[in-house]
């Protein structure tokens, strides 16, 4: 059947063909969709986004009319949330953001002094490509660049131990540029992208090619059909290499992988536990794919000259325009492509050609999607409908840290690490989220774990937020002690937070309930400890942690 | 393992250009972006340097001869007995056992990760390197890689390895530079071919098969990068003279001589039985 598919037909002018259908972004199956209402839609798109919860005066203006939804998201693309929030985003794709890499903190004498800055080094460097991608998006300029640019991203600490031109006495984020000699090549250039997918000395930088072309077409090499033959010696290194340069079967895939791996030599590296080796650029590999690999660095057949134009060719394959499509969709879709997406991704590629290639037309039309919009199915959807469309997502760990810490200030910490951003000593997996190494995809449904960690952050966000009851600006400010549940002020405060948290407007019947709880905690406990146990409550309430 | 859906979908998708005799056959726009084919070709920036100015940075970038791994490895010894305060470093021989954090010596010397030394007949041997050694003054020995010599007295020929990064700026020779390494040369008394190069901060070098023989001075190719990341080579061509076609990018940029002959020979010579 698939060769059937795939066969050209014969080439003969075709009598009043049928044109192909024009690239939409809506499909007839959009009508099963049933889209959020205007509010939790902005909710939505709120925490896709920014990573934060929308304001309760934006709520407010999207609940009078729903029109000026779109406006409130055109302002969250230039929200100084947005950066942040792609690189959460984006590391769901990267996968860099893992919580070990060959190289060890404290092999840099600089670092090594203190623990804390193990996390802080780990992140810092697994960040570095995703940085670079997100301030490309923010600042609304081509896509392309993401494999062209001279410039990376730093912080202090990589400006302490890499060789980068990072200013002296500026701190944060910073785009600079590498000093030891790499070309200009975006992420395909930077340290944390190359660590993350490092190569071993005999690997000579296959995998890494792989990892790119995966990233940057989604074309994955390990999803092709493999056969041996009984003639393929694999029983040693020399035999394998025979074995990729001559045999048919070996040849299907290194034929372009070898070629490709080729162009990646001034990352290969002779020890890939020594730091100095990985974190420099080694010019005087860059033509050494010729001699370990027996290939001359090559893209799909097309001849390069090094890493720089190995950029420039990703840039203008048509499949890296088809995959920036594909990806941006997938992350916010929450769900991965199916065949009946093929319309829709094409309208969106298309999109992303006819706006100079940059991402943020592409984000606001992908948040235009009914798919992106559904919030329930029509009563006539099937069950297959039921299990591709993902109509309610999941706060995972890091989004409800960011959300959390936003609302009351409470950030969850422990020896320097983020609790809720690590697996070394905290709850990311178990929370729903990717580590980049064993988990690769987020979570789509609640479990055990993911409630617990819900749980726990929500207890810590809550009592934090009772320190501060009635404070100007805080979360709990329109709080007064003395406020008892049947009153106007407290049952008008517990409403305000539910529009606030949850974008919906409380019933009576929820405000009685949430006053039952408080009078019950502090009967027992104190008022402090019953605004804790209301606000802990509201945290793990499945319409905080759903969206 | 995508679902075969998504596979058939991918493979309708890339399967495109396949049929390509259709694309302008039909009405208005292929759904699918056409791979047209065409190299993307960057333009490197003209050449910085002239063939008299590539010609100069290649003889000095030879002056030094070329590297010898036994020199690294004397260097590193001397530095393990300049500071051994008989507790750090936890050595035997050439061999470092450290933690990442290091040893700190009484002597102000600072040892830190592994290195691996084992030798066999002759002066045959090994060093795997994945350590540093500061001292008092704050410079650094930098043992990254592999070093590598090895013989074979049936057939009087021997085959050297150095890859990594090895040096220490108050070495002589070329340890002094502190290198990057990627360079494998083997022969006999009569040739040497090398494949490989090394960089440093005033010069990166690559040879390319280059090959120098009792009967041929030079063959094959010797090439230079400047500092904007291009590469100069020199094509020796047939004649086995030291002067030969000096290319940019492909393009000629004239004639340039750079003997490698004498560095060559030391190195026959030391390495022959």
């Amino acid at each position: 059947m698939i060769l059937l598919l795939l066969a050209c037909p014969p080439e003969q002018t075709p009598p009043a063909q049928t044109p192909p259908p024009t690239p939409s972004l809506t499909t007839a199956a959009d009508d099963l969709l049933v889209p959020l209402p205007a509010p939790r839609l902005l909710r939505r798109m709120s925490l896709d986004l920014r990573g934060i919860l929308p304001s309760t005066a934006e709520l407010d203006q999207v609940e009078a009319d729903p029109a000026a939804l779109a406006g409130i998201r055109d302002q969250y693309l230039d929200d100084p949330h947005l950066e942040e929030r792609l690189v959460r985003l984006l590391a769901e794709r990267w996968h860099s953001r893992v919580d070990e890499f060959l190289i060890h903190y404290d092999e840099y004498q600089a670092l090594g002094g203190s623990s804390r800055n193990e996390y802080a080094f780990e992140r810092a460097v697994g960040e570095e490509p995703l940085r670079l991608m997100a301030r490309i998006v923010a600042e609304d300029r081509p896509w392309t660049e993401v494999v062209t640019s001279p410039t990376t991203m730093a912080n202090e600490l990589l400006g302490q131990i890499w060789p980068l031109d990072y200013p002296d006495g500026a701190t944060g984020w910073q785009e600079v540029s590498y000093t030891d000699g790499r070309p200009p090549a975006g992420v395909l250039a930077t340290n944390g992208l190359w660590w993350r997918y490092y190569s071993t000395v005999s690997n000579y930088n296959r995998g890494r090619a792989a990892a790119l072309t995966q990233l940057l077409l989604c074309e994955d090499y390990l999803s092709r059909p493999v056969s041996f033959n009984n003639q393929v010696a694999l029983v040693d290194a020399d035999g394998i290499e025979e074995a990729l340069r001559s045999n048919p079967y070996c040849m299907g895939c290194h034929s372009s992988l070898d070629a490709t791996s080729s162009a990646l030599f001034g990352f290969w590296v002779a020890n890939e536990y020594n730091a100095s080796e990985m974190h420099s650029y080694h010019p005087e590999r860059e033509p050494l794919g010729s001699y370990l690999l027996g290939e001359d660095p090559a893209w799909f057949g097309k001849p390069l000259s090094g890493l720089t134009e190995l950029g420039a060719e990703i840039a203008v394959d048509p499949r890296f325009s088809r995959c920036a499509a594909e990806s941006w969709a997938e992350l916010l879709w929450r769900r991965e492509l199916e065949p009946g997406d093929f319309n829709r991704v094409e309208g969106l590629r298309r999109l992303y050609m006819d706006s100079g290639r940059r991402i943020k037309p592409l984000l606001r039309a992908i948040t235009d999607t009914p798919v992106y919009q559904a919030g329930s199915l029509d009563a006539q959807a099937d069950a297959d409908t039921l299990v591709v469309e993902n109509t309610m997502r999941l706060i995972d760990a890091t989004m409800l840290a960011s959300t959390l810490e936003n609302l009351t200030g409470f950030r969850w910490t422990w020896q320097g690490f983020e609790v809720l951003d690590n697996d070394t000593y905290g709850f990311r997996i178990l929370g729903g989220g990717v580590d980049g190494s064993q988990v690769t995809r987020p979570q789509r449904t609640p479990s055990l774990t993911w409630n617990l960690t819900v749980q726990r952050a929500a207890e810590g966000a809550a009592s934090v937020a009772s320190n501060s009851i009635g404070l100007s600006g805080a979360f709990l400010e329109g709080a007064h002690v003395g406020d008892r549940p049947g009153g106007a002020a407290f049952d008008a405060e517990v409403a305000s937070l539910h529009w606030r948290l949850y974008a919906e407007r409380a019933d009576e019947g929820w405000i009685s309930a949430i006053g039952a709880l408080f009078t019950e905690v502090a009967g027992r406990e104190g008022e402090q400890q019953a605004w804790i146990a209301v606000v802990s409550a509201m945290l793990r309430d499945p319409l905080f942690v759903s969206y | 393992m995508w679902p075969v859906t998504r596979r058939l979908w991918v493979l309708l998708a890339l399967g495109g250009p396949a049929c390509t005799h259709r694309a302008d056959s039909q009405p208005g726009k292929s759904p699918v972006e056409e791979d047209t084919g065409q190299r993307t070709v960057v333009e490197p920036p003209p050449p910085s340097w002239t063939a008299e100015q590539v010609e100069t940075a290649m003889i000095q970038a030879l002056s030094g001869g070329l590297p010898r791994p036994q020199e690294a490895v004397d260097a590193f010894g001397r530095i393990l007995i300049a500071g051994d305060d008989g507790r750090c470093p936890n050595s035997g021989g050439y061999t470092i056992t450290e933690s990442f954090s290091g040893c700190h010596s009484e002597k102000g010397y600072t040892y830190a990760g592994l290195t691996i030394y084992t030798d066999s007949m002759g002066d045959d041997f090994s060093l795997l390197g994945d350590c540093y050694v500061i001292d008092p003054e704050g410079d650094i020995f930098q043992a990254a890689g592999e070093l590598e010599r090895a013989t074979d007295p049936a057939n009087h020929s021997f085959a050297i390895k150095l890859t990594g990064t090895w040096g220490y700026a108050k070495e002589q020779g070329w340890l002094s530079s502190v290198p990057s390494l990627a360079l494998w040369l083997e022969g006999d008394a009569e040739r040497l071919v090398a494949n490989g190069g090394w960089s440093t901060a005033e010069a990166v070098l690559y040879f390319e098969a280059l090959e120098s023989s009792s009967t041929c001075a030079q063959s094959g190719h010797l090439k230079l990068q400047d500092p904007q990341g291009a590469w100069y080579s020199l094509d020796y061509g047939e004649d086995c003279d030291a002067c030969g076609e000096l290319s940019y990018a492909g393009q000629p940029l004239g004639t340039a001589c750079v003997s490698v002959e004498a560095a060559a020979a030391r190195y026959r010579e030391e390495f022959s039985l």
